[in-house]
C-alpha cells in the first residue's frame, strides 16, 4: 500500500470525486433553500400578522381522504402549483418579503386580487408559454396568474387537444401544456371560492325595464329557499316561465356554488355517520335544492364566511374576528367526531421543519468533520481531533435526533408504522443509516463511519426534500385497502427498507476504500482499509439477513393478498436482485473468487442494485408498487453513471496496486 | 451463507470423473455462475415486462421447454434505444440446476460443524423454497368467482385458458357437456396450421379444429381484407392478434368443422370467447350447441356472496376496505366466513382472495354490489413461509455467531 502513496494521479482523482460530491450536495442545498423564480412587486402587500396565521392553521379540512390541517394543504396546493415552499415577492418599498404557504393560500382565498400578482406557477418548458402567446421570462421560471392571464384561453384549449394523446407519446410542451392549464384551473377556483361573499348577489326588480336592482347576501337568498322553490314549482305546474329576475338571481347562485365547490373541503357534516365532509358550495346547494336537514346551520356557515371574507379591507384585527367564530365552529365539530386529534401535532410538525434542521445539523457534521480530517494532515496536538469528531459526532447524533422526531411525528399523526410510501422510505433510510454508521464508529472508532453518516444524512434528506417538492404530493395521506396492515407495514416494509439502507450504506463503505486507496492517507492506511473491509462485510451480511427476510415476508403477505407468493412486480424483483447479489458476493469471496478489492467494487456496485429497486423500477410504471411518478429520472442515471465511474476508477487502482506489488503477477489472476 | 469448504492437499491422489462432476456440480464457481445468470434474468424479465406484458415474459423466460432464451435489453433512448439480444440459459432449468448446486455444495459437501449450523439451516430453508416453486409451477391452478349479492357459485373461470364446451339441447336445457381443452388446441396457429381431429365416442360427431388463436378478434371482410391464406366464413375470418399485455384479456378464437359418423359432411364455422351466442348445428333431429369461453373449474362446495362491502376514503377514490361476507355451503351445513383484503379464506385445499369489488352499474348509487374473489388451488401454498421461518432462523444464527466471533477478538486486540 506505501507504493499508493506516490501515486498523485490517484489522488487527484480521488479528490475530485469527493470534490465533486460535496459540491454537488452544497448546489442541491442552495437550491433547496432558495426561493424559485423572480421576486415580483405586489403593490400594496402587507403580510399576515401571525395571530391570523395561527387561528387560520387551526382549521381542519379534509383532503386526500383524512382530515388535515389548513397549513399542510396550503403547503402541498403550493409545491404542487409553485413546486417551492415559499414565495418571494417584493412590497412598494422594494422590501423582500417571504411568503410561506398558509399567508398565501390566505392571500388566494381572502385577497385575491394581491395573490394573482405573486409568482405562482412553475414553467419548466418556456416553450410552453410561448405557445399560448405569452412572452417566456426563461426557460424555467415561475409565472404569476396576471402574466398568463391573456394566454389562459389558448392555455385550456391546447390542453383539450392534448389530452386526446395517448399519455406516453406526449412531449414535453405538451405535458407542461397540460399541467399549466390543471394548475391554473384550480388556481382560479382558489381565488373564486368566496366569490359570492366578496359579490353578494344583486337582486333584480320584476320589471327589467323599470325595476332598480339591489344587492343581499347569498346567506339571505338561502334563507328563502323554501320560498324560492314553491315559486320554480308553481311555474313548473303553471308553464309559465321563470321570471327573468328569478332566473337571474339563481344563476348567481349557482356560479357562486360551483366555484365554492372546489378547493377546501372544511364543512363537517352534523351527523356523525356521514364520512363526507362538504365544501361550502355544497352547503349552498344542499339548501337550494332542499336536500339539507340543517338548513338553519347551513345558512349559518354561509354567513360566518360572509362577514369573515367582507372584513378583510377594514383591518386585520376585525377580520380574524369574524374568522374566529368560524373557525371555532369548524373545529369544536371536529373534535365533536373525534377527528381533530392529530391537528394540533401536525401543525406542530409543519411548524417544526424537522428535515430542515436535520439537513442543517447533518451539514454542521460533515463540515466538522471535514475539518478533522484537514487538521489531521498537519498533525495538530490530538485534544483538537478529538474535539472536531465529538463535535461531528453530537452535530450528527442531533440530525438523527431530529429525523428520529419527525418519523415518530409522522407515525402518531398517520396513525400508521413508519414506511408506507416512497417518501417514507428516503426518511427512514436515512435515520437507520446513520444511526448503523454512528453504531459502527462506536465499534471502530476510526473517524470513517462518523465521516460517512452525515454525509449520508445529508444527502438522504435533500433527496426527500427534493422528492417532496417533485412529487408534490401529501405523503401522510392513508394508505389503499391491500397496503393498510400494520402488520404487514411493521413487517415486511420495514425490513425491506432496511435492508436497502443497509444496502447502500455498504456500498458507500465500500467507496470510502476505493476513495482512501486513492488517496493513500498517511501510515495508518492500511488499518483503515481492514476496518473499513470488516465494516462492509458486516454490512453486506445485514443487507442480506434484512432483504431476504423482507423479501419473503412481502412474499407470504402477497399471498394472503393476492394468492400468489411470487408476482414478479419489478419491486419484488429488485429486492430479489439485492439478495442474489448479496449471495453472489458472499459466496465468490468465500469461494476465493474475489479478495478485498473485488468484493469493494462488487459491494459498489450494489449501490445500483438498490437504486434500481429502491427508485427506478417506479419509473417502469408496472406492477403493484408503482408510485406513478416520473419526476428525477435523469438524476438516477447520473446516479449510475457516478457509481460506474467511481468504480472503474478502483478498477484502475486495483489493477496499478497488482502490477507494483508483484510485477510478475498476471492481473488477470484473482481480484 | 458463506461455507468453506476443505481444499485438496496437492499430495492427494488426482480425482476420479465422478469426484470431479461433483466438484464442479457442487462448486462455489457454478453457485456464483447460476446465481449471476438468475440475477440477471431477473432483470431483464423486468424491463421486458414493459413492453410484453408479464404472462408473456414469464413464459419466455421461465418456459420449461425453452432451454436457451434471448434476454432483451432496451437501452435508454439517450443510447439510441435499440435492442440487444442477449442469450442465456432457460430459467426453469437455471433454477434447477441451482437446486442441485445448493444440495450437493450446501448441504452434502459444506463443512459441518457447530460454527455452520446457521449456514445449513438456511441452505435447507432455500432449498424448501425453491422446491415450493416449482411445486407451484407444476400444480397450481387459479380462477376468479364472480357473483353479485343473495347469488351462490361452484365453479371459479380459469384465468387464461379457454376450452371449447360441446351440448347436446333438450327442452332448451344443456344436457352433458363435453369440454375440448384449450391447451389441446393452442398450437394450430401460424400460416399453415395444422388441422387436428377430436374424437368424441359418445356424441353422434367428432371435431375439427385449426388456426385456433390466443388472442383472436372476428373481422367482417368488409371492415379488413383477408390476409393471404385465411379463409372467411360467411364473410368472417379471424385476424390473430399478438397476445396482450395482460394476457388474461385474451379472447380466443378458432375455426371448427363437425365431422358427422354419418351422413353429409358440414361446412366450418367460427367460434370466437366474445360471441354473443353459441353456435348451433341440428345433426337429424338432435340440437347441439359450441362455445368457446374460459375454462371453469368446479369446487367441492358452494359459496353464497351475503354482503358485499366496498368503503372508500371520504371524498376519494382510494379503496378503503373491501369485504366479503360469504356462507359455504357444503353436504347440508353453512359456515359463514369474512373474506377481506390481507384475509383470505382457506379450505379443502382451495383458498378464496378478494380480488375486486364493484356495482352492477357503477353511476347509480344503489345498484346490486358483486365480489369477485380469486380462487387459488396451490398444495404448496404455505411452504415459502415456512421455508421464510427457517431460512431466518439460520440466518440469524449464523450472523449472530460471526458478530459475536469478531467482539469477542476485538476485545483481545482493542483496535481493528
Amino acid at each position: 500500500m506505501a507504493e499508493m502513496k506516490s501515486m498523485l494521479w490517484a489522488r487527484i482523482v480521488a479528490f475530485c470525486i469527493i470534490l465533486t460530491m460535496l459540491v454537488s450536495l452544497f448546489v442541491f442545498m442552495v437550491i433547496d433553500m432558495n426561493p424559485k423564480g423572480q421576486a415580483l412587486k405586489v403593490s400594496g402587500y402587507k403580510p399576515w400578522e401571525k395571530e391570523t396565521v395561527k387561528l387560520m392553521n387551526q382549521l381542519p379540512l379534509q383532503d386526500g381522504g383524512r382530515i388535515k390541517p389548513f397549513s399542510t394543504h396550503a403547503q402541498f396546493t403550493m409545491l404542487r402549483l409553485r413546486g417551492d415552499r415559499k414565495i418571494e415577492i417584493t412590497d412598494d418599498a422594494g422590501k423582500k418579503i417571504s411568503i410561506k404557504p398558509t399567508e398565501w393560500l390566505m392571500d388566494c382565498l381572502f385577497r385575491p386580487k394581491l395573490a394573482v400578482e405573486m409568482p405562482t406557477f412553475r414553467v419548466d418548458n418556456s416553450a410552453a408559454i410561448e405557445a399560448i402567446g405569452i412572452k417566456s421570462l426563461g426557460l424555467r421560471d415561475r409565472y404569476s396568474y396576471k402574466q398568463l392571464e391573456e394566454g389562459i384561453p389558448k392555455l385550456f384549449e391546447l390542453a383539450q387537444s392534448y389530452e386526446g394523446i395517448e399519455v406516453k407519446r406526449r412531449d414535453a410542451v405538451q405535458k407542461q401544456v397540460i399541467d399549466l392549464a390543471y394548475n391554473v384551473r384550480s388556481y382560479q377556483f382558489l381565488i373564486g371560492y368566496f366569490g359570492f361573499a366578496r359579490s353578494g348577489i344583486e337582486m333584480k326588480g320584476a320589471d327589467p325595464e323599470t325595476g332598480a336592482s339591489k344587492f343581499t347576501d347569498l346567506s339571505t337568498v338561502m334563507g328563502t329557499a323554501p320560498m324560492i322553490m314553491s315559486l320554480l314549482q308553481q311555474n313548473q305546474a303553471t308553464g309559465e316561465p321563470i321570471p327573468p329576475n328569478l332566473e337571474a338571481l339563481l344563476q348567481q347562485v349557482l356560479d357562486g356554488a360551483n366555484y365554492a365547490n372546489f378547493g377546501l373541503v372544511w364543512l363537517p357534516p352534523a351527523d356523525v355517520s356521514n364520512k363526507d365532509w362538504r365544501t361550502a358550495g355544497d352547503r349552498i346547494m344542499d339548501v337550494m335544492t332542499g336536500k339539507a336537514s340543517d338548513t338553519k346551520e347551513a345558512v349559518e356557515e354561509i354567513l360566518l364566511m360572509e362577514k369573515a371574507v367582507r372584513s378583510v379591507p377594514e383591518s386585520e384585527a376585525s377580520f380574524r374576528k369574524e374568522l374566529q367564530p368560524l373557525v371555532t365552529r369548524i373545529a369544536d365539530r371536529a373534535k365533536q367526531r373525534e377527528e381533530y386529534r392529530a391537528i394540533p401535532a401536525e401543525n406542530s410538525y409543519n411548524k417544526q421543519n424537522f428535515m430542515l434542521y436535520a439537513m442543517v445539523w447533518f451539514l454542521l457534521g460533515l463540515l466538522t468533520m471535514g475539518l478533522r480530517w484537514f487538521l489531521k494532515i498537519f498533525e495538530v496536538p490530538s485534544w483538537v481531533l478529538k474535539t472536531a469528531s465529538i463535535s461531528s459526532l453530537i452535530c450528527t447524533g442531533l440530525g438523527l435526533l431530529y429525523m428520529i422526531m419527525a418519523i415518530s411525528m409522522r407515525c402518531y399523526i398517520m396513525w400508521r408504522p413508519p414506511v408506507g410510501n416512497l417518501y417514507d422510505t428516503i426518511i427512514f433510510i436515512c435515520t437507520v443509516a446513520v444511526a448503523v454508521l454512528l453504531l459502527i464508529e462506536y465499534f471502530t472508532k476510526e473517524g470513517i463511519a462518523a465521516t460517512l453518516a452525515p454525509l449520508m444524512g445529508l444527502a438522504l434528506v435533500l433527496l426527500a426534500r427534493r422528492f417532496e417538492v417533485g412529487d408534490a404530493k401529501d405523503h401522510m395521506d392513508p394508505l389503499v385497502a391491500v397496503l393498510n396492515s400494520n402488520y404487514w407495514l411493521t413487517t415486511h416494509v420495514i425490513t425491506i427498507t432496511m435492508g436497502y439502507a443497509a444496502g447502500l450504506m455498504t456500498a458507500f463503505l465500500s467507496m470510502t476504500y476505493i476513495l482512501l486507496s486513492g488517496l493513500g492517507l498517511g501510515s495508518n492506511l492500511k488499518k483503515l482499509l481492514k476496518m473499513v473491509t470488516t465494516a462492509a462485510y458486516g454490512g453486506l451480511c445485514l443487507t442480506l439477513f434484512l432483504s431476504l427476510v423482507g423479501t419473503v415476508l412481502g412474499g407470504i403477505w402477497a399471498n394472503d393478498s393476492w394468492g400468489r407468493f411470487w408476482g414478479w412486480d419489478p419491486k419484488e424483483n429488485g429486492a430479489l436482485m439485492i439478495v442474489l447479489w448479496s449471495l453472489i458476493m458472499l459466496h465468490a469471496r468465500f469461494g476465493g473468487i474475489i479478495r478485498d478489492w473485488g468484493f469493494h467494487l462488487a459491494s459498489l456496485f450494489m449501490a445500483c442494485i438498490v437504486s434500481f429497486s429502491w427508485w427506478h423500477v417506479n419509473f417502469l410504471g408496472e406492477g403493484l408498487h408503482n408510485y406513478g411518478f416520473t419526476s428525477g429520472k435523469n438524476f438516477i442515471w447520473i446516479f449510475y453513471l457516478a457509481i460506474v465511474l467511481t468504480i472503474i476508477f478502483g478498477m484502475v487502482l486495483w489493477v496499478v496496486e497488482q502490477t507494483r506489488t508483484n510485477p510478475n503477477r498476471q492481473t488477470s489472476a484473482k481480484s | 451463507m458463506a461455507v468453506e469448504i476443505n481444499s485438496e492437499p496437492s499430495s492427494k491422489p488426482s480425482k476420479s470423473f465422478g469426484q470431479k462432476l461433483f466438484a464442479i456440480f457442487s462448486g462455489f464457481p457454478l453457485a456464483v455462475i447460476l446465481m449471476l445468470i438468475l440475477m440477471l434474468q431477473t432483470w431483464l424479465a423486468t424491463l421486458e415486462q414493459v413492453d410484453y406484458g408479464l404472462h408473456a415474459t414469464l413464459r419466455k423466460y421461465f418456459d420449461p421447454a425453452a432451454w436457451y432464451i434471448l434476454g432483451e435489453l432496451r437501452l435508454p433512448e439517450f443510447m439510441g434505444g435499440i435492442a440487444l439480444m442477449i442469450p442465456m440459459p432457460g430459467g426453469y432449468w437455471v433454477l434447477g440446476l441451482f437446486f442441485i448446486n445448493l444440495f450437493l455444495g450446501g448441504i452434502i459437501r459444506a463443512r459441518k460443524g457447530w460454527k455452520k449450523t446457521g449456514v445449513l439451516i438456511s441452505h435447507s430453508g432455500i432449498l424448501l423454497m425453491i422446491l415450493s416453486a416449482g411445486v407451484t409451477e407444476m400444480t397450481e391452478e387459479r380462477g376468479t368467482m364472480d357473483f353479485f349479492e343473495g347469488e351462490s357459485s361452484n365453479v371459479a373461470q380459469d384465468y387464461y385458458e379457454y376450452v371449447v364446451e360441446i351440448s347436446e339441447r333438450t327442452a332448451g336445457m344443456p344436457k352433458e357437456v363435453h369440454v375440448v381443452r384449450g391447451e389441446n388446441l393452442s398450437d394450430l396457429h401460424g400460416d399453415l396450421a395444422p388441422v387436428r381431429t377430436v374424437r368424441l365416442p359418445e356424441l353422434p360427431f367428432d371435431m375439427q379444429f385449426t388456426r385456433y388463436s390466443k388472442n383472436g378478434r372476428v373481422m367482417s371482410v368488409n371492415e379488413m381484407a383477408t390476409p393471404a391464406g385465411t379463409p372467411a366464413i360467411d364473410g368472417y375470418y379471424i385476424f390473430d392478434k399478438p397476445s396482450a399485455k395482460d394476457a388474461e384479456t385474451n379472447i380466443a378464437a378458432c375455426y371448427a368443422k363437425v365431422l358427422p359418423r354419418e351422413g353429409e359432411a358440414m361446412p366450418s364455422f367460427i367460434l370466437s370467447g366474445d360471441a354473443f351466442h353459441p353456435h348451433t348445428v341440428k345433426i337429424g333431429e338432435r340440437v347441439f350447441v359450441f362455445q368457446l369461453r374460459k375454462f371453469l373449474w368446479q369446487m367441492p362446495f358452494t359459496v353464497r356472496l351475503d354482503k358485499a362491502t366496498a368503503e372508500y376514503y371520504p371524498n376519494s377514490t382510494k379503496p378503503k376496505r373491501f369485504e366479503s361476507m360469504v356462507t359455504r355451503l357444503e353436504n347440508g351445513s353453512e359456515a359463514k366466513f369474512e373474506i377481506k383484503m390481507n384475509m383470505p379464506m382457506r379450505y379443502e385445499g382451495l383458498t378464496f382472495y378478494q380480488r375486486m369489488m364493484g356495482r352492477e352499474n357503477a353511476q347509480v348509487e344503489n345498484s346490486r354490489p358483486y365480489s369477485q374473489l380469486e380462487v387459488v388451488r396451490n398444495p404448496a401454498d404455505q411452504w415459502p413461509k415456512y421455508a421464510l421461518y427457517i431460512v431466518t432462523f439460520g440466518l440469524f444464527v449464523h450472523f449472530v455467531m460471526k458478530f459475536v466471533l469478531y467482539l469477542q477478538k476485538n476485545t483481545q486486540s482493542p483496535k481493528l
